[in-house]
């Protein structure tokens, strides 16, 4: 282009030979042509080569692009897809909504919890029942969730009968164990103490640390003792002798189950999100692309 | 039957119809895919595929110009294409030069002692006119395709593009620009003859 014709200048042009300008714009570009020479040859050139693309033959077509019976069909056929995958991504996008909302999950969580802390449950009703009668208490030592993963054949008696020991201690013992490495738990009263007054109820976790230079053998941690008889007229289904009572015993990886029974409603809770958001945005996505692949 | 007629029947279903229109059309949006694409096998699917969607959503133009609601499709075809083209690049078969422009050197450009008078052909004019369209960005080939090479007035090209008026007057305008200084060399080596019917014409 000439450095005297501007975009502007090329733009009026443009629009001139095609005879989109207004009176007034035409008029005046008319005026500058007769007053300019550039303008006139920046014209001539426009107007040749738009000549020349319209002296072009169009490219033949190969063939005839007429729609069988079957393209037809098939092109019907086609659509119902869009409006199937939009409300499929529509639903799962309200059900993922209302997981989040209502935390339907959380409120169905002792339905889907492992017998564990069910176990646990009627242990602890248990145990409130024995102290509001307050009668020799009926010692039913379904064996406290540990006992049914231990593996070092501690089975249920691991001194912690749970009729008859105060319950904080045990919650308590829950939540201070670290979860990954087995504990050494203490019972601090020495055996003769406990043998004076057997009915006292036993604090299974202290407050404060354990001295770590006491340390029982494995052998003495797993040894079972023979049962002693016991008084009451209900049902006993296990105690801890009373000579064990006050040692220290090495304690397996309760706080690992416990921890995964109270988690794995949130992991399955998680889950359902995930498969439903990933459903929403899969079904999303194809109905948008086949939209937009769809759209005239 | 006229056109709109024709529309009309198209969509309660007539395949007829529908058929006589794409008769009447397939030459244009042939051409405007070849515009676009530059390649015959994908020129005759983008316009098989063009006109196949529109069959499918006939029931949704609203009146107006057919030719132009169809060849909205045909662009969009075609740039669905192009798109698909630059995620999964092919290699062409002919060498590239500097530009990444194939070598296909056709004699009347390249070598100026053969007489033009014969070696100007129809296609080689074609060739030489795609390779500077080629050249354009998709948007202003388009609109240069339409107006240029196919007669549109421009309110007929900005209902095809889906723009404003001044949109296309735009672009028309920065397109046969480049592609007046792209053919320029074209225009030296055409025969007096052709220059002068050419001039006669404009």
């Amino acid at each position: 282009m000439n450095a005297r014709i501007n975009s502007k200048d090329w733009l009026l042009l443009s629009a001139y030979v095609d005879g989109q300008l207004t009176p007034g714009e035409r008029a005046k570009l008319e005026k500058q042509l007769n007053e300019r020479q550039d303008l006139q040859e920046e014209l001539r050139s426009l107007k040749r080569m738009r000549a020349l693309l319209r002296r072009l033959p169009p490219k033949p077509v190969p063939h005839n692009f007429t729609l069988t019976t079957l393209m037809a069909r098939q092109a019907q056929r086609r659509s119902w897809w869009l409006p199937v995958l939009s409300f499929s991504s529509l639903t799962a996008t309200l059900l993922l909504v209302a997981s989040f909302l209502i935390k339907l999950p959380s409120a169905a969580m002792p339905a889907m919890m492992a017998p564990i802390p069910m176990a646990a449950a009627e242990a602890d009703r248990a145990y409130e029942s024995a102290v509001e009668a307050e009668q020799p208490p009926i010692i039913i030592l379904w064996g406290r969730p540990e006992a049914l993963y231990s593996f070092n054949g501690m089975g249920g008696g691991d001194g912690l009968p749970i009729g008859g020991a105060p319950q904080p201690a045990l919650d308590a013992s829950r939540e201070a164990v670290p979860l990954t490495e087995p504990e050494l738990e203490m019972v601090p009263p020495p055996a003769e103490k406990e043998a004076d007054s057997p009915q006292e109820p036993v604090e299974m976790i202290p407050d404060e640390e354990p001295p770590p230079e006491i340390a029982m053998p494995a052998a003495t941690a797993t040894a079972l003792p023979p049962e002693e008889p016991l008084s009451g007229s209900g049902p006993i289904l296990g105690v801890r002798p009373a000579s064990e009572r006050g040692e220290m015993t090495l304690r397996q990886p309760l706080p690992i189950m416990v921890v995964e029974a109270e988690e794995m409603p949130a992991n399955r809770l998680s889950l359902l999100q995930v498969a439903l958001a990933a459903f929403a945005l899969i079904s999303g996505l194809t109905a948008f692309m086949l939209w937009k692949k769809s759209r005239p | 039957m006229d056109e709109p007629t024709l529309v009309s029947a198209a969509q309660q279903g007539d395949l007829d119809a529908f058929n006589r229109l794409v008769l009447e059309h397939q030459q244009v949006a042939y051409t405007v895919a070849y515009g676009i694409l530059a390649d015959d096998a994908a020129s005759d699917d983008a316009t098989q595929n063009a006109f196949i969607a529109a069959y499918r959503n006939i029931k949704r133009f609203r009146g107006g110009s057919f030719r132009a609601w169809l060849l909205r499709i045909v662009a969009n075809t075609c740039y669905d294409e192009l798109r698909r083209r630059k995620r999964r690049p092919t290699t062409a078969l002919e060498p590239l030069d500097e530009d990444e422009d194939e070598i296909e050197s056709p004699a009347w450009l390249a070598d100026g002692s053969n007489d033009p008078q014969d070696v100007v052909e129809q296609s080689e004019l074609n060739r030489a006119v795609q390779r500077c369209l080629q050249h354009l960005p998709d948007e202003f080939r388009m609109v240069v395709i339409m107006v240029d090479l196919q007669g549109f007035d421009y309110q007929e090209a900005a209902e095809a593009i889906g723009k404003p008026l001044g949109t296309v007057k735009s672009r028309l305008a920065r397109a046969r620009l480049r592609l007046r200084d792209c053919l320029q060399k074209v225009w030296e080596l055409l025969p007096a003859e052709f220059r002068f019917e050419i001039e006669e014409i404009a």
